[in-house]
Parts: C-alpha cells; structure tokens; sequence
C-alpha cells in the first residue's frame, strides 16, 4: 500500500433506476451489508469529479461499475486496474471526465487511491425502471467475491490479516 | 502573384446542446470567412414536449443540461406558473433564488478552473495545472463543491435536481437545517474572494466588444432566477415581448439557431449582466470588483473569468443573505391549476439569458413550446469576434491562430469551452 493511505473505499457507480445501470449501487450495497472493517462504500456518485473526494486517503479503491461492451456477453465481470483505463486524451472537461481523468487529476494533487481496481459488469438492458435482468443479476454474487478477494489481499498486503 | 488561402478548421467542438466544429478561412492575407459550425442533429426538445402534461416542462427540460439544470426548471416554471396566472411565496422565491446561486457557484468555478484559467497560465488542461499549482486547484475544487451541496441540500441532488416543481418545491428545509450549510459557504466566501484576486492577476489580450448586451434587470437585484429585459442600448421591455425583440433565424452551416436583437447582434451573458447590473452587487463582490480593476462595465470577453469569479462572491454572499433571513414558507408549493393560455419565462443561467415559452391547451397539455438558450443567442457574436481576432492578428502562425480562436469561443461558454478542451485541428494551405 501507499505510504499515509489506510483502508479501502468501495465506490457503486451507475442508476438503479435504469436498470441494468444499477449493479454497480447492487454490489456496493451488498458489500456494505458484510460490515467489513475499514472499507468504505459509497454510492450515488452523480459528479465524477466526486471520484476525487471519495477515494482521497483509501489504500486501495474499488470502483463498479455497469459496461457495455460489443461483442456483449451480459453478466461478464472483468476486472481493470489502471493500466487497461484508457484516460480521455484531451484533458478535462466538464462534460467528458472518466475514471482514468478523474484518476490523473488526483494524482496531481496527491489524492489518488494507492490502488484502483475497476469491476466492469457487462449489461444487458440500460432502459427506464428498477431491477437487474437475469443474467446481470446473476454476475452479482461474482462480482461481491471478487471484490472481497481485493480487500483480503490489501489487508494481507498491510499486514492486518482477513 | 498566386492567391493564397490559410484554412484553419477544428473539427470536434462538443458542447451539452450539440456538437460543432470552426472553420476559419484566410483569402490572400485578408480573412475571408468565420463558421461557428454546430453540427449535432437537433435533440428536439420543443417537438416532444408538445402533448405532454403542463406539469412536465422544468423536470423534462432539466435534461438539456448536466451542468445548469435549475435555470431549465426555473425559466420552465416561471413561464408556466405565469401562464396559468400563479404568484409564488416570497420565501418560495428565496428558496429558488438560494437554489439557483448553487448553481451559479458550481458552475462558473467549472469554467473558471477547469477550463478557462490554463489558457492564461499557458498550461493544457487543469490536471497540468493541479500538477503545479495543486492548492489553487484544490481551492477551485471546494468553491465547486460548496456550490454541489447548496444544490444538493436545497434541489435534492447537485445534478438535475428533483425537488423542484410547479409552484415551488416538494419539502422546504427547516430553519435549523441550514447549519452547516452556512458555515461552508462562509468559508467559501474567502476561497471565492482569492478567486477573484488570482485571476485578475493574468494578461487578457486586447479585444473589446460593440454588440449590444442583453441581460435580466430584478428589482434592483443583481439578476438571477426572474425579472425583465435590460439592454446597453434600448428601453426595458417585459418578458412576453422577447419574440417581438429576439428573432432566431437558421444559417446553413449550424443545427443551432442563430438570434439577433432587433436585427443586430447582441451578447447574454455574464458580461452582459455585470455591464447591466454591476452596480447591483453585494458588498464584498462590489469590492473585490473593485480590487480586480473592473470598472462599471467589462467589454473583453477574456476578462469574463474575472467577472465569473465576482459572481461566485455575489452568490455566495447572496446564498448567505437569503440564509440568514430565511423563514420556513408555510406551504412547500403554491398549488397550480391549469389553466389554457401563453406564459413566458426567463431565468439568468450561468452563461445567460434562458428563455421559455409555452401554450398550454383547455386540457393541461403543452401544445408548443420554445426554448432559447444564451449559446445559441451568442453564436453570431462569437463568430464576429473571431473575425475582428483573425483579422488584428494575421501575422500569427496557424497553431497560433487557431489557439487564439478557441480562447475566444472559451471565453463565452462552459459548454462549448468544454469541447474547446478536445479539439481536433487540420490546417489547410493553398
């Protein structure tokens, strides 16, 4: 881990009210729920400039997130650390700010995570209403393990066992 | 001798309401032509709100814009609330006035440190800067997220709020509850006054503006959710003759329509609100005005990020203002009946006038509507000032050039500074 950076923030990123756009809110609820120490989880994130504020000080980020991919296989989770972020190329704006820009911002002013992982869950159906459809409500229970694996290994990693 | 023509085109200009481009073509030594070229495909907006409830407009037009929604609810609701013959609560018009400096804050500390100041400091985009000047950004950064939370705690959520509606708001805090709120934004008011300070410290190229500058005119007020129309060179008028004065018309090259005032070429604004109304602003704005320089009128449009951040102490100092005298109004909302007519309505967004207008049929529904947002209305004016820095500056090299022109178009507008940040230059030579 980062020297000064202690603990873990899991961030949910996307809207429960589209559905499918709401797994990532699904997972980081879940995961809430298992009470682990020293995590942090954070949903509603409307602002991606609020990435910033939620990671600051966190020895290692957990960002999840809903993904549409071509081809798509719904359900999928892939798991993206910084060097698969491909960060928009011209800078910021207001308007065309990602993780991997919201990422180089806190860098520069020394607020990025030690380490950011990125839990990428392929969707199926972005339309109005609440609910996963089934095979995205299904990669769920994956994507919680997974994310429990990263936080057993940061904490392994800082010495303080799991 | 050969005729030589410089062509300099920046291909993506994106923007909330639509996507452009900007062809500048040189003809033998002299400029020949300037195209604000806005290319998305209309969104419709205007088209499908017909037919639906007269309830709908500020939620559903909200939706044009992430980054000033309230000022879509607003001008929606007052064009309707005026339609259908209803007068808000005074403190529901505070509480609306104290939503909207939320947005003010939010979004001119978007455009000021995010977008426009690495153009003076000679840097290429604000994590550059963060890198070097990391304090200052950070600054930015708080004064931004004071104005998200003023947002938040009154409107329900910074990015399109959902407590406004029709007639006011669907809860109304209580006195108390303003706590907190009130202790960062007095904070925020020293960070919005250091604002000031650093950005009057950068160096404007020369350019001052002859259009005419439209803004509101309220009560005395420096304007902000309501009031009518002021110009720098024409009698007031009240908002329901905007379509007699504001004429949209379409060019070939652009989506978006172009406006003129009276046939002319006008500017809206934040340079137009501070020509109009400077001498409207609060204590500690008036003076940290004065501290920047800025006289009783401000005409170069690179000067606009000073005016910008005289805004943000307007508002927050405002914000406080209405804090400090607020009382809980006694109802939420003022209850609106439908009621078959043509309402008007206009509301001061970050980046100008926005105007509203709906008919409203027997049976509640919306049969048009007409939404003029200040890009469009200062689209010709950006082009003609590109022209008049094209041509005081022909000796420069196209990168130079083409440099200078994206400065101009940011100096106008977040939104299309916004895209002015990922431009994509081709330059031709003949």
């Amino acid at each position: 881990m980062t020297a000064g950076r202690t603990g873990t923030v899991v961030i949910g990123l996307g809207n429960p009210y589209r559905r499918d756009d709401g797994v990532g809110a699904a997972v980081a609820t879940a995961l809430d729920d298992l009470a682990m120490p020293n995590v942090v989880v954070t949903t509603g994130i409307s602002d991606p400039l609020g990435l910033v504020d939620a990671w600051s000080g966190a020895a290692l980020a957990i960002v999840i997130d809903a993904a549409a991919a071509t081809p798509s296989e719904p359900g999928r989770v892939r798991r993206c650390t910084l060097g698969d972020l491909q960060a928009g190329r011209d800078g910021l704006s207001s308007h065309h700010v990602d993780v991997g820009l919201a990422h180089e911002l806190a860098q520069a002013l020394g607020r990025a995570p030690g380490e950011l992982v990125v839990l990428a869950i392929e969707v199926a159906d972005m339309g109005h209403g609440v609910g996963l459809s089934p095979h995205v409500a299904r990669a769920v229970p994956e994507a919680i393990h997974l994310a429990v694996e990263e936080i057993g290994t940061e904490i392994n990693r800082d010495g303080a066992g799991f | 001798m050969t005729p030589t023509t410089r062509t300099l085109s920046v291909g993506t200009l994106t923007r909330v309401e639509g996507e452009g481009a900007l062809h500048v073509t040189l003809k033998d030594g002299a400029l020949d032509s300037v195209e604000l070229n806005i290319y998305e495909p209309p969104r419709f907006f205007e088209a499908f709100l017909r037919g639906r409830a007269y309830t709908e407009p500020p939620d559903l037009t909200a939706r044009i814009c992430g980054i000033c929604p309230v000022a879509y609810q607003l001008s929606a609701c007052n064009a309707i609330e005026s339609a259908c013959g209803v007068e808000l609560d005074p403190e529901l018009v505070a509480l609306r006035r104290l939503l909207y400096c939320g947005e003010w804050i939010h979004s001119h500390m978007l455009h000021i440190y995010l977008l426009h100041a690495p153009d003076f400091l000679g840097y290429p985009d604000a994590i550059a800067l963060a890198r070097d000047e990391r304090d200052i950004v950070e600054r930015g950064l708080r004064l931004k997220k004071a104005g998200n939370q003023l947002m938040e705690f009154v409107g329900g959520r910074a990015i399109h709020p959902i407590n406004v509606r029709l007639g006011g708001f669907y809860s109304v805090p209580t006195r108390n509850q303003f706590a907190p709120l009130a202790e960062q934004l007095r904070r925020a008011l020293d960070d919005a006054v250091a604002t000031v300070e650093w950005v009057s410290g950068f160096e404007f190229p020369d350019l001052e503006l002859d259009h005419e500058m439209m803004a509101l005119s309220q009560n005395g007020q420096y304007p902000i959710e309501n009031g009518v129309i002021a110009r720098s060179a024409g009698r007031v008028f009240p908002v329901p003759e905007f379509l007699e004065h504001v004429r949209e018309s379409q060019v070939p090259y652009s989506t978006a329509l172009h406006a003129t005032l009276d046939g002319g070429c006008y500017v809206t604004g934040p340079l137009a609100r501070y020509c109009l109304n400077s001498s409207a602003l609060s204590p500690i704005a008036a003076q940290a005005a004065a501290a920047a320089s800025l006289t009783a009128e401000c005409r170069n449009p690179f000067r606009s990020i000073i005016v910008r951040a005289v805004e943000v102490v307007y508002a927050i100092e405002e914000a406080l203002r209405i804090i400090d005298g607020y009382v809980r109004p006694a109802r939420p909302f003022v209850e609106v009946a439908p009621r078959a007519g043509v309402g008007h309505g206009v509301s001061e967004a970050p980046r100008g006038l926005l105007y509203h207008r709906y008919e409203i049929d027997s049976a509640g529904l919306v049969s048009a509507a007409t939404i003029i947002p200040p890009t469009s209305q200062n689209q010709a004016a950006i082009e003609a000032d590109l022209a008049n820095m094209v041509s005081d500056n022909l000796a420069l090299d196209d990168a130079a050039l083409t440099d200078l022109c994206e400065r101009v178009i940011r100096s106008y507008d977040p939104c299309i500074s916004c895209s002015a940040h990922f431009l994509t230059l081709t330059v031709h030579r003949g």
